[in-house]
């Protein structure tokens, strides 16, 4: 019982006894990529209404499955269809997790592949064997395809054809519904798509030709990429993370995809506007943490200004505010996804203007560290004396 | 009668530089920046350079014409990588000379450096891309990898150079790690020629030629 009323001081303490929101961080492990830049304190203009805020929003716990070489050849062995009693005898070479490992003959991407007299691809069925730890992922390559899986987050890379990933194509790419219905069938024919995903549009990698006056005079579209995304509670996903991205080619055919998708579990907490309250507080194993409201946010935007790589701008808009969920891009380990506020619009300095994205945490409590001091971009450091450099060898196919 | 050539091994080996700011409280510039390096170096590449923060000297960037060092920093080596910040028509590093490397500073490519990797906001935004192919890589220059928009900051010269070690084209790659490392809307560029918008690395399949005067120069748009 005594040990039971001390653990009950102990939840009270991490309570913040004015206002009974939570303060203790150690749960908010989630980084956003915010940087302090210079020149990036633009005068923001509001042209969008800020977002509505729910009573309360969740804090879910994040999680991914171990991923090992065997993993990863399971993966290949998958997506890239080959039989699995052809390579079930092969070994996968152990490895030190974490090396870095050169491939002893490094794979590049030439031409056709040949074929075993079973009509196997024999440069693939030898890939398989060489599953390379990169460090951060493993990863393997054929003569024409490439599957990779990272460590920290699970994201699968998988290219079926590498060579053809941005190739002039033989005709103009089909419809955008002809490119969903392809893409469909191959992310549910490979069971890409965990519960709630959606398709979210496609996009495309397009060429573009300039002339002589530096127009441009030609523009194609070679690439698609039809998006699969989620939402959480009602709110959509930013970053890297949550967003599938099946890559298509000639006719609409699937060249492969990229999967950046972390689990989603359990709640682990909750965060609002509006106190909880002592007694509730004491009386709930819920910990509530404060969530800034949107006038707050704005005007903490406007304190600290734009922290992606942007330089030197004057002036920006923002035309779009709302709260969303976050997932952050590979090789970030992540645990936890919480709200964050996103800021959209266009920033204008010197040398033009520049669309741009912002993230803000939006609990009160990650956002209460001081902005970082950045050092004068004017001020040189001496490098060390020795370390000057000598000048390099003229590129013998060089032209003057 | 017999000629002889001496080549050096400096003329042979294939050589990098990075430069990169990873002030302002985010070291994952500095991750990208050594992780690329360090996978270079694995593979067989040389590091002339791996300047950070205050040592990430404009004047290393800036042509020697116009009394900068490129010649012995960003145009001595293959392929030149600055993760740092960027504005259309600008790298953002730090004095010396000043803050800003542009268009009209850079000669790229008239020494020796065939693919500039910039990891930065909006340098290829529509107002200054052709700025940046005919003005500083046209001489020699095959081309330059950045973006449009902002674009977080990540671990991308990790994933960079992984997949060009693959054997991954300088375009496929730089638009591979672009899908999986940043947001939706996104777009990343790629400025090349016509005879080099398929390079690899000298040692994974090799490059086109030199741009000149007759080169048609283009981009490759990536959007998320």
């Amino acid at each position: 019982m005594v040990l039971g009323f001390a653990a009950l001081l102990g939840v009270f303490a991490a309570i913040n006894q004015n206002s009974g929101f939570c303060t203790d961080t150690s749960l908010l492990t989630m980084e956003l990529p915010v940087k302090e830049g210079f020149g990036t304190n633009p005068t923001f203009t509001l042209q969008a209404s800020l977002p509505t805020v729910p009573d309360k929003l969740a804090i879910y716990s994040m999680s991914v499955p171990g991923v090992t070489a065997e993993s990863a050849k399971n993966l290949a062995t998958a997506r890239l269809k080959i039989s699995r009693e052809a390579i079930s005898k092969i070994q996968v070479p152990s490895t030190a997790l974490g090396r870095l490992k050169v491939q002893a003959a490094p794979m590049t991407m030439t031409g056709a592949a040949k074929t075993t007299a079973a009509g196997l691809d024999t440069a693939k069925l030898q890939a398989l064997d060489q599953v390379v730890d990169v460090g951060t992922a493993f990863s393997l390559a054929t003569a024409d395809s490439y599957v990779s899986v990272n460590k920290k987050s699970a994201a699968e890379t998988v290219m079926l054809n590498v060579p053809s990933l941005t190739a002039d194509r033989k005709a103009p790419l089909p419809s955008e519904s002809v490119l969903k219905q392809k893409a469909d069938a191959y992310a549910a024919e490979n069971d890409l798509l965990p519960p709630g995903y959606k398709y979210a549009g496609t996009s495309y990698i397009t060429k573009h030709t300039l002339n002589a006056e530096g127009q441009v005079e030609k523009v194609e579209k070679v690439t698609a990429i039809a998006k699969y995304t989620r939402d959480i509670d009602g709110l959509p996903v930013e970053g890297a993370g949550s967003t599938i991205c099946v890559i298509e080619g000639d006719e609409g055919n699937p060249l492969g995809y990229t999967k950046v998708s972390r689990n989603i579990g359990a709640k682990i907490a909750a965060s609002s506007v509006t106190a909880p309250g002592r007694l509730r507080t004491m009386a709930a194993s819920e910990k509530t943490y404060e969530l800034m409201s949107p006038e707050d946010a704005y005007k903490k935007l406007q304190e600290r200004g734009m922290t992606s790589e942007i330089a030197d701008v004057e002036t920006a808009t923002v035309d779009k505010m709302y709260l969303a969920y976050y997932e952050a891009e590979p090789d970030k380990q992540q645990d936890e996804t919480e709200p964050v506020y996103v800021f959209e619009g266009t920033a204008t300095g010197p040398s033009g203007s520049t669309e741009y994205k912002e993230y803000m945490y939006a609990l009160k409590i990650k956002n209460a560290e001081a902005p970082f001091q950045m050092p004068s971009p004017t001020k040189a450091t001496e490098r060390k004396a020795g370390e000057k450099g000598v000048e390099g060898q003229k590129d013998p196919e060089a032209r003057s | 009668m017999i000629l002889f050539i001496m080549v050096t091994t400096d003329a042979l080996a294939y050589s990098f530089g990075v430069s990169y700011d990873s002030t302002g409280g985010l070291g994952i510039n500095y991750n990208s920046a050594t992780n690329f390096a360090n996978r270079m170096k694995a593979d067989g590449w040389s590091q002339k350079f791996l300047w950070g923060n205050g040592d990430a000297w404009e004047n290393d960037w800036k042509d020697a014409t116009k009394g900068g060092g490129d010649k012995t920093y960003a145009d001595a080596v293959d392929v030149a990588f600055w993760e740092g910040h960027g504005s259309p028509g600008c790298l953002c590093l730090f004095a010396p000379d000043d803050t800003c490397v542009s268009y009209d500073d850079a000669i790229w490519g008239d020494w020796n450096v065939e693919w500039i990797l910039a990891h930065s906001c909006s340098v290829l935004d529509d107002s200054h891309i052709a700025d940046w192919a005919f003005k500083a890589l046209a001489k020699g220059g095959h081309g330059m990898c950045s973006h449009k928009t902002t674009v977080n900051a990540c671990n991308a010269g990790d994933r960079m150079a992984q997949l060009l070690i693959s054997g991954y084209t300088f375009r496929d790659a730089w638009f591979t790690q672009h899908l999986e490392n940043q947001y939706s809307g996104c777009v990343a560029r790629v400025l090349c020629t016509t005879a080099t918008g398929n390079d690899k690395l000298w040692n994974h399949g090799g490059m086109g030629p030199d741009s000149g005067s007759g080169s048609v120069w283009g981009y490759y748009q990536c959007t998320k």
